[in-house]
């Protein structure tokens, strides 16, 4: 569905899966801000979800950049081709083989071109979902893979396994043969939209971008491993103390080889971080084609909050993100009982959006409730309000990337404890050896450690020397290396190296509107 | 009994036994022959009573009971044969030529042994090597070490997946997380649908209800406790919550043993010496098993440095049938 639809090419196709505009978080934040930050540039928007009744109004308004916006939800009921026969199509089995075989045998930094081949017959019609869900040389070959790598005895499951997990590739093909022609596209995650960029690279020859935050085929495996919908019907004499099911571990390797096609097609692979950068590497990223490029903030317009302060340190710690699992609010509620026990006046603030996971935020509630006034639910705040009124910012986060809160904080004169994951660390404690020099602004703490969280939060309200030289590092360290200025740089430096690249193939003719031009 | 009739019964023998040799697993000229044999001499037997039945007959109905049994014998396989022909030629017209492609012959199925992977065969032992021992095991043998601790009690596992969340690796310290908590949600929710039902159901108006919405809360609580869910002040949270609720329940039905040696059991657990004395000293007295107490009451004996108690209770648990995860202690102490 075409929400905008102002012209019929843009500059940069951005590729979105379930993030801005209709979630808010840090890579909708993110997204938000280099759409604002190259006003020079055309933005075509394509959003991909599950079902459409998981998200709501949009969150964020459409810059005036975006000249084309549509959405897709790749889990939802679909027009599957009715039922009819398919005629034998050896020929195009012939290269489905040759690509799943290319997959199994995990060829990395071999050129993949049997996806393309793929996209071609296709595009001719000499291969299609058709063939895939109704002809016989599709039932040949799935029963041929269950009798040959299935440890799960159930045929049924292994039949509709492969059939639910390549139906939103179907549609992913079919939205990137009607998706406006872009100069470059830049997709923000591997997974669907990677996979959507890799077909696009594939069918049109233009240059895809990937900016990874966290590392999406990470945390689908973890979801997965936990996912009580795959089903496993082996016996209990058949399983093995440390096996995993099969069908868990085809989910897993579904996903790791869609990321594996996105790397693969994409030019540029940037990550936030040098951690995430050497992930990228070991999953299949040509290390060539990789670099970091940090989060940078309005360092200009946050440092006029500081000024707003009160005199002495707010007893107030503040936890700013969504109330989702992956913040882990609950460990801040439970480390914010000792420090109420330790500490009393001390008040936490929980400042973020609840109808992402209401089931969650209402076990959080539920959590606090013996805490009374100490622990407050604010929703959705915005930060220019909240930051000068809280003593320190909390994060409790089981898994981040490169979070712009501690960033924004910073500026804004907050320091910060948080977990020590992504780049959590290096943002309070350094990278480099300059950076270090500046030292620590707030305090690196285990995961899911309420008792560690407590005591150092604790410690910083406590210990105004501590605080203020926190402060004061915490300033310094966003001012030198997570500025706006130097993130756009960096963007703009591959946005014009894409373009020119595009312009230097060729340039989509008027006669092919709204559709895409294939390099056959 | 006539003479022919005994003979024509006695036929039964040989009959059944020519009809046994024709259903032996297997097929030989041998086994026909003799199955042949026996069913002529049954035949034979057979012959004096059809013969006063047909033949020696001279009633008005011989010829209809001859023409009966013709009858029988031929007509029967006449008409199969007819039937066969008549249904071939309705096939014949009403299913067009050609359709019988939307019949197969389907291929007869074959077993499938099952596979199993062969490489991470291990026992709970090799699952904590792998997981704790040796950080320098591959990433994938660690994860799947760290899923089959979804097969062990969280008692055990909960310690080993709270070090995980320390581990360098963030796959792994993801999943354990999410494992714990999996754990936790599951008894959070429980205690949710409890609490409702502790409120739906006030003290005063529903005694009964209101009792067991008590006890089922103090145990939940203490779940958390036992299976290392909790730490810190949220573990003594959780304890104070569990005897609150215990001692709530206990208001409303005083004699439970059961519920009494519960709220010992928290107290020891708290360091609360003569509190859980009185309380196991009360469940005791109210009948609850010797047997079941001995380790909490060694275990109490041995806090207050008591070790002759600690010796003799041990050794009464020895005794006992039910505990016998208790017996390599109790064999330390004896």
């Amino acid at each position: 569905m075409n929400i905008r639809n102002d012209v019929v090419q843009a500059d940069i196709g951005l590729l979105l899966e379930g993030t801005f505009p209709y979630v808010r978080g840090g890579v909708s934040s993110w997204v938000y801000q280099i759409i604002r930050g190259f006003p020079d540039l055309t933005f075509a928007v394509c959003f991909l979800g599950s079902r459409e009744e998981d998200y709501g109004e949009m969150k964020y308004e459409l810059p005036a950049n975006v000249v084309h916006m549509e959405q897709h939800y790749l889990h939802e009921k679909g027009s599957a081709p009715s039922a009819a026969e398919c005629p034998d199509n050896k020929e195009a089995f012939e290269v489905v083989r040759a690509l799943h075989d290319w997959y199994g045998e995990k060829k990395l930094n071999l050129e993949n071109q049997y996806l393309g081949r793929i996209v071609e017959l296709d595009r001719i019609g000499r291969y299609g979902e058709k063939d895939f869900l109704y002809s016989r040389e599709s039932w040949n070959y799935i029963t041929e893979l269950y009798r040959k790598n299935c440890t799960d005895p159930s045929l049924i499951d292994y039949f509709w396994t492969v059939r639910t997990m390549h139906a939103p590739l179907w549609k992913l093909m079919n939205i990137a043969v009607n998706f406006v022609p872009c100069g470059a596209y830049h997709t923000i995650c591997t997974g669907y939209a990677g996979f959507l960029g890799a077909l696009l690279k594939k069918g049109r020859d233009k240059p895809l971008i990937l900016s990874e935050h966290g590392i999406y085929t990470k945390e689908r495996k973890i979801d997965l491993f936990q996912a009580e919908w795959i089903s496993d019907t082996r016996g209990e004499l058949e399983k093995g103390t440390s096996e995993v099911a099969y069908f868990r571990e085809l989910w897993v390797r579904f996903f790791e080889t869609l990321g594996r096609e996105c790397y693969d097609a994409a030019d540029r692979i940037i990550s936030l971080y040098e951690a995430n950068r050497l992930r990228q590497v070991s999953d299949g990223a040509a290390a060539e084609k990789t670099r970091s490029i940090p989060n940078g903030i309005d360092f200009s317009h946050l440092d006029k909050l500081r000024s707003k302060r009160p005199h002495e340190i707010p007893l107030v710690v503040c936890l700013i993100g969504r109330v989702v699992p992956i913040k882990d609010v609950k460990t801040f509620i439970r480390a914010m009982r000792t420090v109420v026990n330790a500490m009393p006046g001390v008040e936490a603030w929980i400042a973020g959006p609840e109808e992402e996971d209401p089931a969650y935020a209402r076990e959080c509630r539920s959590l606090a409730e013996g805490l009374g006034d100490s622990v407050r639910f604010l929703g959705f705040q915005r930060i220019d309000d909240i930051l000068p009124k809280i003593g320190l910012l909390a994060l409790s986060s089981i898994s981040e990337a490169l979070p712009l809160v501690i960033l924004e904080g910073y500026a804004a004169g907050v320091p910060c404890v948080a977990t020590d994951v992504g780049s959590c660390r290096q943002l309070i404690e350094g990278g480099s050896a300059e950076d270090i020099a500046l030292g620590a602004a707030g305090i690196v703490v285990g995961i899911a450690n309420p008792e560690e969280l407590a005591a150092a939060i604790i410690r910083l309200l406590s210990d105004s020397a501590l605080w203020q030289s926190a402060q004061k590092a915490g300033v310094e360290r966003v001012k030198k290396y997570y500025t706006q200025e130097s993130m756009f740089a960096q963007y703009r430096a591959v946005y014009e190296q894409a373009l020119t690249a595009t312009s230097a193939v060729n340039t989509p003719p008027a006669a092919e509107k709204g559709r895409c031009v294939w390099q056959v | 009994m006539r003479d022919d009739v005994k003979l024509g019964m006695t036929a039964l023998a040989p009959e059944a036994i020519a009809g046994f040799l024709l259903f032996q697993y297997g097929w030989s000229g041998a086994l026909a022959g003799s199955a042949l044999l026996f069913h002529i001499s049954a035949c034979c037997l057979l012959m004096p009573m059809t013969y006063t039945a047909y033949i020696a007959d001279r009633s008005k109905f011989r010829k209809w009971k001859i023409a009966l049994s013709i009858a029988i014998i031929f007509l029967v396989p006449a008409i199969g044969i007819l039937s066969v022909l008549i249904g071939s030629l309705l096939v014949g017209r009403f299913v067009a030529p050609g359709s019988s492609r939307f019949l197969h012959m389907i291929n007869r199925s074959t077993y499938q042994p099952f596979r199993r992977d062969e490489d991470t065969a291990t026992r709970a032992g090799g699952l904590r090597e792998h997981l704790l021992g040796a950080g320098d095991s591959p990433i994938d043998y660690r994860l799947k070490a760290l899923l089959g601790l979804q097969t062990i009690q969280p008692r055990f596992s909960a310690p080993v997946l709270r070090q995980i969340l320390g581990d360098n690796c963030d796959d792994l310290r993801l999943l354990a997380y999410g494992m714990l908590e999996v754990k936790e949600k599951q008894i959070a929710r429980q205690i949710d649908s409890a609490m409702e039902r502790y409120e739906k159901f006030p003290a005063d108006r529903f005694p009964h209800d209101h009792y067991r919405a008590a006890k089922e809360l103090a145990e939940l609580h203490w779940e958390l406790v036992y299976q290392h869910l909790v730490q810190g002040d949220v573990r003594a949270h959780a304890i104070e919550q569990a005897q609150r609720y215990a001692t709530e329940a206990l208001n409303g039905q005083l004699y439970d043993s059961e519920l009494r040696f519960f709220l010992g059991r928290t107290r020891l657990i708290t360091g609360d010496l003569s509190g859980a004395a009185s309380a196991f000293e009360a469940a005791l007295a109210l009948g609850f098993p010797k047997g079941r107490a001995a380790p909490y009451l060694a275990e109490f004996a041995f806090l207050k440095g008591d070790y002759a108690t600690v010796r003799r209770t041990m050794s009464d648990a020895l005794g006992e049938k039910h505990v016998p995860s208790l017996r390599h202690a109790a064999e330390f102490w004896n």
